[in-house]
Formats: C-alpha cells, structure tokens, sequence
C-alpha cells in the first residue's frame, strides 16, 4: 500500500531542491528524482501530478518555511538597532543552513516561477517587517525613505556576505568564510548608515 | 473488487499512452464526467504520459477501464 509518508516527503523535497540547483529547471525531471530518491515514478506522483507542480508547491512550502524562521524570536516593537540585529541573526543562520533553498529561490528569482516566491511568503512575515520599518520611522530612529532603498541597505550587504560564504569564493575569486565578526562590524556600519 | 491497492490519500497513478492534445481530448469528457473522480492530471510531458486521479471510492481497475473505454492503454503504477 502506498501512503503519504512525512519522512519519504522530506526526502523527496531535499533531493528536488538539490537536483533543481544542479540540474537547473531544464536538466531536472522526475524519473531523475525518482531515481535520487529510491522511490518509482508512481511514488512520486503520487506527491505531485507534474514537474511545473513539483516546482511551485516546493517553492510555496520553502518560502512559507525560511519566512517563519527569519521571524523567530523577532518583535516587530523592537528598537530599531535591537530589531534590525535580531533580524541579521535569523537571516545569516537560515542562509548558511539552507544553502541548496537559498541557490533554489535566485533560480525561481530569475525565472518564470518568480510570481509564485514573491506570493507565498507568510503575510504575516510582510506585516512584521513593514511594522517594524514603520516604528523606526515614527520613533525618529531612521529618516522615512522607500522600502527598496531601506531593504538593500538594511540587507543587503548581509546577502552578499552571506552569497560569498556559500559560494566559498569572494572577490577575484579568493577563498571566503564568514566569521561572526565580519557579520557584526558590517551590521555596525549599516546600523551607522541607516540610523539619525 | 480489490481495496488494498487504493492508498490513503485516495491517489492512484498510472501508465497510459496518451499521447496528445486529441488523445487527451477525447478521455477528458469520460472523466470529468465521473463523479468519483474528485481531481485528474495527465503529464504529457512524461514519457510513460501518467495519469493521476484522486478519488475517494474508485479503484484502479475501474480507471483502467473508464480508459480503456476510449481505445487506450492504462497500467496501474506500483
């Protein structure tokens, strides 16, 4: 009898995402996952009824699960400093844990599929993060200016730190870990551009 | 009537060769018309073109020869 068993559906999701990353969206297809997971073809479709539905409900359930992470021990009440540093952590330990999600969602970013990551992220995590902008605005903290400028200050840099991390590899190609250091004096120098 | 191979989630998935749009054409009335058929998908795209059917009360060979019905071959995946 076959059921919708939990273990078999993480794996199934774990080897989609890899294979995804390395195989790209064209290289990828199910009789591939099916082999990577052991499993036949009739498993798998059990799951999913095509390749196109495997891609959007996989992406919908990672960007549901990495934007419930980026919130944990988060308040949107915060200080602007006390906040946007808790913020920094959460989004540097799920990125550096989450690698082959990370790779997956630049894929989806610079596809067709970009609609559906943009769509599932929990509207709560939306709300949070305007709020919290919006607090730091109406406290005096930082000057009012569009959400775009304030994201790719505010994270920005931290994604790329965190880019060349998973990449292993920085400028001119040099070998780069990120240390907990490096994290923090770049979060002092955003802190510093950002508030009043 | 065998029971045992209808799983849980009531999903059954089989081999078909339905090929093309026309073929899919022709099976599309047969089951959409069925009302124990809740939800059905057809993966042109995969070369064994699976059929995957949800239902709460069908079994497989009920599928298969809602299929077969139209001139079609249908194997039940294991």
């Amino acid at each position: 009898m076959r059921s919708r068993d939990i273990d078999k559906e993480l794996l199934v999701k774990q080897k989609a995402i890899e294979l995804l990353v390395h195989e790209g969206f064209e290289g990828f297809s199910m009789n591939k996952l099916a082999k990577a997971c052991r499993i036949s073809v009739g498993t798998l479709y059990i799951y999913y009824k095509d390749k196109d539905d495997l891609i959007v409900q996989i992406a919908e359930e990672e960007s549901k699960r990495m934007s419930g992470m980026m919130l944990e021990g988060f308040d949107p009440e915060a200080s602007f400093a006390d906040g946007l540093k808790q913020q920094w952590k959460n989004r540097a330990q799920h990125m550096m844990e989450n690698r082959h999600t990370v790779q997956f969602f630049e894929q989806l970013r610079s596809s067709t599929y970009q609609k559906v990551i943009y769509e599932s992220y929990f509207e709560e995590f939306k709300i949070k993060m305007s709020r919290f902008m919006q607090n730091a605005v109406a406290r005096g903290e930082i000057n009012p200016m569009p959400i775009e400028v304030y994201w790719s200050v505010a994270f920005a840099p931290l994604y790329n730190l965190v880019r060349f991390n998973n990449e292993g590899r920085s400028i001119g190609g040099a070998i780069f870990v990120l240390t907990d250091d490096m994290i923090w004096q770049t979060f002092e120098l955003v802190l510093k551009a950002l508030k009043k | 009537m065998d029971h045992s191979s209808i799983n849980p989630a009531g999903v059954l998935v089989f081999k078909t060769n339905i090929n093309t749009i026309t073929d899919l054409a022709n099976v599309s009335p047969l089951l959409d018309a069925d009302k124990a058929v809740s939800n059905w998908h057809i993966d042109l795209d995969h070369c064994d073109k699976l059929l995957r059917v949800t239902t709460g009360c069908l079994c497989p060979a009920d599928i298969i020869e809602l299929v077969n019905r139209r001139g079609y071959l249908c194997i039940e995946l294991i």
